[in-house]
């Protein structure tokens, strides 16, 4: 059974806008999903499907095998926390404490258990500081920190990140990075994140969609993807640099094998240098 | 306005006893200030009670640390609210004098009335004081802390939740104001600037207004959905995390209701000669 999966998904628009067309997705335990896409491929449409807030126009979403129906959908957004683009959105409280503790009080926890994950959230993703001041005197990266704290802190097994790294400087990506990476590994949980910077794709990401037209027109991992530069093209999208400089080298006869991220790719240049050295 | 709403904001983040002090004391005095002077009759009694509250508001904003400018700036923009009530008070008889002396006589049937000039005074006297201590309040304490000080006072759960998201929203329009007036400057556009024709800078504001209006509403729109993400329903309520109130708290709050309440009582009893 999949943690989220989504069969012949279709998502209408009022006004015959289609934002879905027949997406089949999955999202198994413990993974890390990247859908990449231009602008208006339907990535954020398909998010606000996986917790219930737009309803398919045809088709199904299942959540741990369940669709998502009136009774089921306060635990179904437990389940699946949804992190937006823009953190104005989902920062409503006067101060980043109260934000934090708004998940953990609408589950109707007690006092201390809401003071417990509040600390826990603002730790986890390293904003302890930040916990007394108000939303409007953070940067735009602390303001996304805060955003993930308040979907953290409500403990989902799916977390759903929509373009995470937009507006965030290097360090922030960086810190992104690091901060998906240890979700999926020391918590075990699953993350589903959008974007359109495929350089950080490889980094993060165990599987990836690709979407277009609200349609998946591709699945796979890095190898699978980054190998279809024309199909990338073709969908407003590019190959990452370093997969792409490999490519080009392996073209001008360079014995060189493909490597996705930073640490493999040196790996990879090391190995060839020291071959033709 | 809007940078106003930050020039108060910036007020409240100084250091001093009276800023240091817990939002539910201050809010406390501030209303028993308040009711005090309410509660004192339409009487020459309230000149020497409001002149003692006056004296306290003054050492309080002393100890505050505040530039008068402050207090100034801010009862300029608040006074024309109360004034036309006041004004028109000369102008009309009050139930609380039976007798009326004409002291001037207007066209159109208009007469001010020297109780009435009376009355107005008390009623300027009433609302100077009252609004000195919500300038007081609103000057020394974080709009959060007030926010989370009512909470804490029983404030019920769905006025502190909506007054929070109003309190979050309200900077996050001040901040979008500002952006687009940056907008509109980077582009040489100014609202008073006279070289552009009338017509055309009053058609520029209107659909200023409107863009605002219309990214108010997607946006309520958004965190509406956002919140609904986060479990929001009927049993909602924003997270108050409970403090204790500190014995130097707790002194101040005896001493400022001591002058609240014992202020109009004994000029009341001197006033029928019994202290």
């Amino acid at each position: 059974m999949h943690l989220i999966e989504t069969r012949n998904l279709t998502y209408t628009y009022p006004g015959n806008v289609t934002g879905l067309d027949d997406v089949n997705f999955i999202a198994p335990r413990n993974a890390r999903i990247a859908v990449i896409g231009a602008n208006g491929a339907g990535k954020s449409t398909l998010f606000k499907h996986f917790n219930g807030i737009f309803r398919p126009t045809s088709g199904s979403v299942l959540i741990r095998g369940e669709p998502i129906t009136r009774e089921n959908i306060r635990e179904v957004r437990k389940f699946v926390g949804v992190v937006f683009q823009n953190p104005d959105d989902q920062i409503f409280s006067p101060t980043v404490e109260q934000d934090v503790a708004f998940g953990p009080t609408n589950l109707g926890l007690d006092e201390e258990t809401i003071h417990h994950r509040v600390e826990e959230a603002l730790r986890v993703v390293g904003i302890e500081h930040l916990k007394d001041r108000v939303p409007h005197h953070l940067s735009g990266g602390e303001k996304k920190r805060v955003a993930i704290a308040g979907i953290i802190a409500m403990e989902p097994q799916v977390l759903v990140l929509d373009e995470p790294t937009a507006g965030l400087d290097p360090q922030g990506v960086r810190d992104l990075v690091g901060f998906i990476n240890s979700l999926s590994r020391n918590y075990g949980m699953t993350v589903i994140f959008s974007t359109h910077d495929v350089s950080l794709v490889p980094e993060v990401a165990d599987i990836i969609y690709v979407m277009h037209r609200g349609r998946v027109v591709a699945k796979g991992d890095c190898d699978e993807i980054f190998s279809r530069p024309d199909l990338l093209s073709s969908v407003r999208l590019d190959v990452p640099v370093l997969p792409k400089l490999i490519s080009s080298l392996r073209d001008q006869g360079v014995d060189i094998t493909m490597a996705y991220t930073f640490t493999e790719a040196r790996k990879q240049f090391l190995a060839a240098y020291r071959r033709n050295a | 306005m809007i940078e106003e709403l930050f020039f108060i904001e910036k007020q409240t983040y100084r250091k001093s006893i009276i800023h240091q002090l817990d939002a539910r004391v201050k809010i406390i005095i501030c209303f028993a200030v308040i009711v005090a002077m309410v509660a004192t009759p339409y009487s020459p009694l309230v000149f020497p009670v409001a002149g003692t509250f006056a004296l306290f508001f003054l050492v309080l904003w002393v100890l505050a640390r505040l530039s008068p400018v402050v207090y100034a700036k801010r009862l300029v923009m608040i006074l024309p609210f109360g004034l036309f009530i006041i004004l028109v008070q000369v102008f009309v008889q009050n139930p609380y004098y039976t007798v009326f002396t004409p002291i001037a006589d207007l066209p159109l049937g208009l007469h001010i009335y020297r109780e009435s000039v009376e009355f107005a005074t008390i009623l300027l006297i009433k609302f100077l004081v009252c609004i000195s201590f919500i300038i007081l309040l609103s000057s020394t304490t974080k709009v959060q802390d007030l926010l989370e000080g009512a909470g804490r006072l029983g404030l019920p759960a769905e006025f502190t939740l909506t007054l929070g998201m109003m309190i979050r929203y309200v900077y996050v329009f001040g901040y979008m104001y500002r952006k687009i007036n940056e907008a509109l400057a980077t582009r040489h556009f100014g609202p008073f600037d006279s070289r552009l024709p009338y017509r055309y800078r009053l058609r520029t504001l209107a659909y200023t207004i409107g863009t605002l209006f219309i990214r108010s509403y997607e946006q309520g729109e958004r965190t509406y959905t956002a919140m609904l993400c986060r479990g929001y329903g009927r049993e909602s309520h924003l997270y108050i995390r409970k403090k204790p109130v500190l014995w130097r708290d707790c002194a101040f709050l005896a001493c400022g209701l001591a002058v609240a309440v014992c202020t109009p009582v004994i000029f009341w009893l001197s006033s029928i000669g019994l202290v």
